[in-house]
């Protein structure tokens, strides 16, 4: 299937989405070390980096599916 | 023979002794019951005579053909939807039958109005509905929520149509991110609905999408007919993963927008619909963002106020080791994260300004780098008003003390 990393990217984005969300609610319950708060925010920072990084550079892909020889498959389809 | 008054009748009492007498009131009951027991709803065609809009927004009108006619009413709801309702208009209304006493007439209560000719389309569209629905594929419970964030955007639509541009320009603006499969399918006219079936059925067997859009433009109640069949209806059902229908315009009512899991009134808004804004996303993640800070700053405080209370119980040593370590820490979050430097200074001011605090309420410190302190009558001394020429007073150094005697004060 084409699209493949294109789909990882994806996937990624929403896993580092929840992540992010997870590390403000643990820094907010307060119950974390001054090291440990450190680290959540090193950490939640990096992930508010590549999910912002992600929402910038993504292109659109399209693709249509076709009846081939070996049964379905994409090709890219060409908007407009 | 007289005939009296009602009134006068009424002053008598009672009259007519034997006989069964009904009020009108009590046969017009008895009729409306009648009626009432009559199949229903009924599908009634006929043209549209006397159509008067009143001002509590129902329509009254009369529904005749060459033979009889019949009064009608529409009420408020239904009425704003027949908006397009013209007297002479040949028409096949939905309704049900009553008798109504005020008038002594039977009526019929209208649901809805169709133009005539679609009349035939309507009752079919009217009998799948029926038959969806006992197979329970209309319930609001089987509908599925869709993705927050969709990997792969399944789209059935022609490949020509305007719906397909539409689509793909709202994907793009709203949330790139998410990779479009198309899959062509005829979408009006002979074998639309079996090509629209098909390519759901394709798109959701061959995996890899989270949501599927079944889009069409506007169009005739017949171009769109083919979104009212049952087999189409079926497949939709059958999709593993939720399926968003926009047929027509919003007021183009289908099977296959019944059956969906999400009706969006236009091929733009089920693309909104679909997909998350990444507007909206990027100001999520500032305001995450903005709680990560917000969050290390609560720490950092808390920190702080446990070292004040922890006094000076710490050593001034390993606290600026800590402090130190800390600021290490800090500058390094600080340079990942330009927008929060002048937040993070402040941060870091704080904790230089607690290490000195501490520093200087610890004694030993003090009294280590050549401070001491005077006492007499074992109060500190603090201004030279508390002692005269011949006192005598206690100095304390960092190893012992002085017995002092004043030979002169000089206030600064």
């Amino acid at each position: 299937m084409s699209g493949g990393a294109d789909e990882a990217a994806v996937t990624d984005f929403e896993a580092d989405l929840a992540a992010l969300e997870q590390k403000v609610e643990s820094l907010q319950r307060g119950t974390v070390s001054l090291d440990e708060a450190l680290r959540t925010f090193e950490e939640g920072i990096a992930l508010y980096r590549r999910c912002s990084a992600a929402l910038r550079t993504a292109e659109q892909r399209v693709a249509k599916l076709v009846e081939g020889q070996d049964g379905l498959e994409d090709v890219p389809f060409a908007a407009d | 023979m007289t005939f009296r008054t009602a009134a006068a009748l009424a002053a008598e009492g009672p009259a007519d002794e034997g006989l069964h007498v009904l009020t009108v009131s009590e046969l017009c009951e008895r009729l409306r019951e009648v009626v009432r027991r009559q199949p229903q709803p009924v599908h009634v065609g006929g043209e549209v005579r006397d159509l008067t809009r009143a001002p509590s927004g129902h329509a009254y009108f009369t529904l005749r053909d060459d033979g009889a006619q019949l009064a009608c009413v529409l009420f408020r709801a239904d009425a704003a939807a027949a908006s397009d309702l013209r007297d002479g208009a040949a028409v096949v209304v939905h309704a049900d039958l009553d008798f109504y006493p005020g008038r002594g007439q039977p009526q019929l209560l209208v649901r809805t109005v169709r133009p005539r000719g679609l009349g035939d389309l309507w009752v079919a569209f009217e009998a799948t509905r029926a038959a969806l629905a006992r197979d329970g594929l209309l319930a609001a419970g089987r509908k599925r929520r869709l993705p927050r964030f969709p990997r792969r955007v399944g789209l059935v639509t022609s490949e020509t149509g305007a719906a397909v541009h539409d689509v793909l320009t709202v994907l793009r603006r709203r949330y790139p991110l998410a990779s479009v499969l198309l899959a062509p399918a005829s979408v009006q006219g002979e074998g639309a609905a079996d090509s629209v079936s098909r390519a759901i059925r394709r798109l959701d067997v061959r995996g890899g999408v989270d949501v599927i859009l079944v889009a069409r433009g506007g169009g005739s109640a017949e171009d769109l007919w083919a979104f009212n069949d049952e087999g189409l209806a079926h497949a939709i059902a059958a999709s593993r993963v939720p399926v968003v229908a926009a047929i027509g315009h919003e007021t183009d009512v289908t099977i296959a927008g019944l059956v969906a899991d999400v009706r969006a009134p236009t091929p733009s808004a089920a693309a909104e619909l679909a997909v998350p804004d990444a507007a909206e996303i990027e100001r999520a993640l500032a305001s995450l963002r903005s709680a990560l800070a917000r969050g290390l700053t609560a720490r950092l405080r808390d920190a702080r106020l446990r070292a004040d209370a922890l006094g000076t119980a710490l050593s001034p040593a390993s606290l600026a080791v800590r402090a130190s370590a800390a600021r290490h820490r800090l500058t390094a979050a600080h340079a990942g994260l330009r927008a929060f430097v002048p937040r993070l200074l402040h941060h870091r001011q704080t904790l230089d300004a607690a290490r000195a605090r501490l520093e200087t309420l610890s004694p030993l410190a003090t009294f280590r780098r050549g401070f001491a302190v005077a006492l007499k009558g074992g109060r500190v001394l603090t201004s030279v008003a508390g002692v005269a020429a011949g006192d005598s007073f206690l100095m304390l150094l960092q190893d012992g003390d002085v017995e002092c005697r004043v030979v002169r004060t000089r206030r600064r």
